[in-house]
């Protein structure tokens, strides 16, 4: 584990407004004031319900945005300028999704400052404005913020605050989008610093922070020297709270997932592939979004995608190059119009391949086993 | 980096979508906010900075390029000159409503009766009271809790994707879902289901009245057009002849098309007295128009349409080129704002809403 901190900005004004005392806001406007990159990747938030990326280097656009946007579920990875030093927000999937990408020379790593954010997960715009609507009778227009906190759905309105347990809205067909109920990296511990609530004491308006690497520090610096931050170390009763507050998250997760893979072992496997996959009608978005895919138009999958197979080759041949890279970020199931869960079987086959060959996606800079097969080894 | 919140020109669905803008170049993003389509699109929407990639036309008078003044002038000069009936104004729902609505406005000042969409022949042969049925649809949500389904000469996965996976979830529940070739049944029984069609120039009326026949008892009739805002077009009642049928009888002389889209009257226009044509695009239309303005790229607009829903939904961009040059060659007593509240007035709405299903067919 790296170092461990409770910091917050020192700006009152930041502190107050920023989630959880403002410390990513302050540590992205200290690495803009320091220089250490030109511009810093966010998330612009248009209302509770959308945000859009937004690359900037103006420190008043830095600060009117939030670090965290739960019912935007994008992978920033994608929208990274080539050959631009940038600091990005990063949940997980974000950071891993980068990792996958500089191996692929899509970027390169070194110009990438990752601030980390503990994620438990994105909800979906549209089915979120539905929950409010239908379980609270609010309109969606109404709502001012909403968080998830201690199991809880817990809704901000102008009307007043309305709660539900998350394990209650998620029975009832609502909540996280399927892809992050399974996804069980909560802490960011591939990115440069990790950032987020757990541990953080009652009342405390600060971010429980982890240095993870030589960026992270100096990151960390940057703050201290700009005089943008305070911290005070993280005790160990604190970082055992983030401990067993991730932990529990992973369990959950692992719990989700052999509940929505259960629905495929339940049934005739060859028949489900082929009702599922059966149904594309080859957008082809599934290819455009995913992070890790580095082939462009003359991908060998599109060259597949012909009408008239009951499910293309153009699908299969993306199970097999993903197999081994695939991070479960959940974009293409996001955006697929024929609504087949892509994630769910693209993590089937990756997950058995992670068992079998120890290589996890997104963590290291090691080259995937599919595509560096060792003479005599184990592929 | 720039990103536009607009909707999908290519079908009545109207995705939403975000036009990304870096400098000059433009890309398609997903817009997962969108009450429509969620963020989901078909491959005519992701392709879609292809299609606002296509060359634009310039303004011309008799195949020279002039500056637009000059051709919003000629334009105004030879409809004076042409027989108002024997001119004929068609939108091929592929422009706003406030272009539509001012394209109206325009026809009306020189005296013109003959107006189309494209529908004419199906809308004036539909008793008052079904009319709404054929303009506007029904929201997805009710097509996801529909009991009983039933397509009729409609192939939702090739031809309109993003209605389908409504169609798929409705199944996932238990809905029956049957698909019709009227051809081959001897009768329709469409009591208590949601039907869906589609309406286009070559549907056979005969199967629109059928089903506004059998679908008396049906919960809701659906009928899918194949342009972006047929539905606002024929709200705002931009209809009365059959255009096409006239030009081809010689019965029209000159035609003003507004955004066309190639047609089986191409071959035609070359014959006509004068052509006019305002479009965002070239095409084989606007290469042989006497006349060609120029209006901005269907994103670049201000304005709204009407989806399949009945949401009235911004297009996302500010340019009002497009309906100024219409109000200009009617005159230029009526401007933009004056439009934008008569298009409201008609719908009878107060504004754009895309979380609003504000248009309903009203008789169910
Ligand atoms: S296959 Fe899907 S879930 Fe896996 S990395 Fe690509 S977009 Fe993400
Ligand atoms: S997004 Fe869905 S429909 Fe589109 S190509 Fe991928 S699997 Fe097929
Ligand atoms: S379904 Fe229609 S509106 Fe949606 S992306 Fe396709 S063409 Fe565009």
């Amino acid at each position: 584990m790296g170092k461990c901190y409770l910091a917050w900005a020192k700006d009152p004004e930041i502190r107050q407004k920023g989630g959880s005392g403002g410390f990513v806001t302050a540590t992205l406007l200290a690495a803009l004031k320091e220089g250490l990159v030109e511009r810093v990747l966010i998330v612009r938030r248009i209302d509770e319900f959308e945000g859009v990326p937004l690359l900037t280097d103006d420190p008043e656009e830095v600060k009117s945005c939030s670090s965290a946007h739960l019912a935007a579920p994008l992978n920033l990875s994608s929208y990274i300028p080539p050959g631009e030093r940038v600091a990005v927000t990063v949940k997980p999937c974000d950071a891993r999704a980068i990792i996958e990408r500089s191996k692929r020379r899509q970027i390169d790593l070194e110009d990438i400052y990752m601030v980390g954010l503990n994620c438990g997960g994105t909800f979906m715009p549209v089915r979120t404005m539905e929950a409010v609507s239908d379980l609270f009778g609010l309109d969606p227009g109404d709502v001012l913020g909403f968080e998830v906190s201690k199991g809880k759905f817990l809704v901000e309105a102008r009307s007043g605050t309305y709660t539900l347990p998350m394990v209650e809205l998620e029975r009832m067909g609502y909540g996280r989008r399927d892809p992050c109920r399974y996804c069980n990296i909560n802490i960011p511990v591939m990115a440069d610093l990790a950032c987020g609530d757990a541990g953080v004491p009652p009342g405390m308006r600060a971010t429980f922070v982890e240095i993870l690497t030589d960026k992270g520090d100096e990151l960390f610096e940057a703050g201290i020297k700009t005089s943008m931050i305070e911290f005070e170390e993280a005790g160990e009763e604190e970082i055992e709270t983030r401990v067993r507050t991730d932990r529990r998250m992973s369990e959950d997760a692992d719990m989700w997932w052999d509940e929505l893979s259960s629905m495929i072992d339940e049934v005739d496997h060859l028949s489900y592939y082929i009702n599922e996959l059966g149904r594309c009608i080859h957008c082809g978005s599934c290819k455009i979004v995913c992070p890790v895919c580095a082939c462009k138009d003359d991908a060998k999958c599109l060259d597949m995608g012909r009408e008239g197979y009951r499910i293309s080759l153009y699908n299969l041949i993306r199970l097999f190059h993903l197999m081994d890279s695939c991070i479960g970020c959940g974009q293409c199931e996001d955006v697929c119009p024929a609504d087949i869960p892509l994630t769910m079987i693209h993590q089937r086959f990756e997950r058995r391949m992670e068992k079998e060959l120890g290589y996890r996606p997104g963590f290291e800079m090691s080259k995937p086993p599919l595509q560096e097969p060792e003479p005599g080894g184990k592929v | 980096m720039e990103f536009i919140q607009s909707v999908c020109p290519g079908c009545c669905i109207n995705c939403g979508l975000y036009i990304v803008r870096s400098g000059e170049e433009i890309k398609v993003d997903y817009r997962k906010r969108s009450p429509v389509n969620e963020g989901k699109l078909c491959k005519f929407g992701v392709d879609l900075s292809r299609y606002y990639a296509k060359e634009r036309p310039e303004p011309t008078v008799d195949g020279k390029e002039v500056d637009l003044e000059t051709a919003i002038g000629e334009a105004a000069e030879r409809l004076k000159m042409a027989s108002s009936a024997e001119t004929g104004f068609l939108c091929m729902g592929n422009s706003t409503n406030e272009e539509i609505l001012a394209f109206k406005r325009l026809a009306e000042s020189f005296g013109i009766e003959n107006i189309d969409c494209t529908l004419s022949k199906h809308i004036i042969s539909t008793p008052e009271d079904l009319k709404p049925t054929l303009s506007v649809g029904v929201p997805f949500k009710s097509i996801e809790e529909a009991d009983r389904i039933i397509l009729i000469s409609i192939n939702p996965s090739l031809q309109y994707p993003l209605l389908l996976r409504r169609v798929i979830r409705a199944e996932k529940k238990g809905a029956e879902v049957v698909m019709l070739n009227p051809a081959e049944s001897e009768s329709l029984e469409l009591e208590g289901a949601v039907v869906i069609s589609e309406i286009t120039q070559k549907t056979d009326p005969m199967l629109i009245k059928m089903i506004l026949e059998a679908g008396k008892d049906a919960r809701s009739i659906c009928f899918m057009k194949p342009h972006a805002n047929l539905t606002g077009a024929m709200l705002l009642g931009f209809y009365g002849v059959d255009i096409s049928e006239k030009v081809k009888l010689g019965e029209i002389r000159s035609l003003f098309l507004l955004d066309p889209v190639p047609g089986d009257m191409d071959d035609l226009l070359s014959d006509l007295d004068l052509l006019i044509v305002q479009a965002g695009m070239k095409t084989r239309v606007s290469e042989v128009a006497d006349i060609t303005i120029p209006s901005p790229r269907f994103f670049e607009r201000e304005g709204t349409v009407v989806n399949i829903e009945g949401r009235v939904l911004p297009v996302g961009g500010t340019s009002r080129a497009g309906v100024e040059s219409l109000l200009k060659i009617m005159g230029g007593e009526m401007d933009f704002e004056d439009v934008r509240r008569g298009v409201w007035e008609v719908l009878g709405v107060d504004g754009a809403n895309e979380d609003l299903i504000a248009i309903t067919q009203g008789r169910r």
